[in-house]
């Protein structure tokens, strides 16, 4: 189970409203490469764990990823707020307006809703690993982009934040890696599926 | 920033370090050090909160701990999302 607790991981303050900035934020919410995808991609993949210390890190990385698309979605949130239908429609905001109003619908910047197409739950813990560290690498991409794109400082600030967890993240992932790696034939990891075939490993 | 915003700005902080630790203990469940600061940290996060509740009353971050007064305050403004709870 999980409880929830009131309040974001790190603070969120914008001042000024920006639908502009909204619409491509929003991606980290809903695209393919956003939290979203990565909180149910870690909670989905650790079913098949063989390995205790990677359930536990798939379960608490998967988790940190929820409260990383509610900081994402108070973003978003705060920069679609008090708009005048003139600003709507001068950024651009008006194509998502028509079917949300300012409700937060996980979608990408391009405007694809969430699908669970971005995710992997392959059953294979070699696999599954190199997914994630992909998916952390991604991800830090992305926030590199919209930090490109974007200079208020308010929204800077939590982007800034995020990408750092990507790199975090993803050494905790390289770590569980060379956990697992440890535990297999040195010679040929890939004798065996840890995750399915018992009696897999030294 | 008031005392109580700074107060809860270094609660923040120090759930923030802790679940840090959780990720590197993950992968490094036999590590002394990162024991003994995932706990200092801990030790640090309910002097913090003490702090905290003797000036300003129960702090409520989760259900479980809400309506110890006259109402059900778990309801309360603000929520996470809302300017007014990260100022």
């Amino acid at each position: 189970m999980w409880q929830y607790k009131k309040k974001l991981q790190y603070p969120v303050n914008i001042k000024n409203p920006n639908p502009k900035y909204a619409q491509i934020i929003i991606s980290q919410y809903g695209g393919p490469d956003g939290e979203l995808g990565a909180s149910m991609r870690y909670l989905t993949q650790r079913y098949s764990m063989p390995y205790a210390e990677v359930k536990g890190l798939l379960t608490d990385i998967g988790t940190e990823e929820l409260a990383h698309l509610e900081m994402v979605c108070a973003m978003v949130y705060q920069l679609t707020k008090n708009l005048s239908e003139k600003e709507i429609e001068a950024s651009g905001f008006d194509k998502y307006f028509v079917d949300h109003t300012t409700g937060i619908y996980p979608i990408a910047a391009s405007s694809l809703p969430w699908r669970a197409e971005y995710i992997q739950a392959k059953g294979d813990i070699i696999t599954d690993l190199h997914e994630d560290l992909a998916a952390e690498q991604k991800a830090r991409t992305t926030y590199d982009n919209l930090l490109r794109l974007i200079d208020d400082p308010d929204i800077r600030d939590p982007l800034k934040f995020l990408r750092q967890r990507e790199i975090v993240h993803y050494q905790r992932f390289g770590e569980a890696l060379g956990l697992t790696t440890d535990k297999l034939n040195a010679k040929n990891f890939y004798a065996c599926n840890p995750s399915f075939d018992k009696n897999c490993g030294k | 920033m008031n005392s109580k915003k700074q107060l809860m700005r270094r609660i923040q902080a120090l759930d923030f370090a802790i679940y840090e630790m959780v990720l590197y203990l993950d992968t490094h469940p036999t590590c002394q050090q990162g024991l003994r600061l995932i706990n200092q940290y801990r030790n640090e996060r309910k002097l913090a909160v003490a702090e905290y509740e003797k000036m300003y009353g129960k702090l409520v971050l989760a259900a479980k701990d809400a309506g110890h007064g006259n109402r059900w305050d778990w309801v309360d403004n603000p929520w996470p999302w809302e300017n007014e709870g990260n100022e």
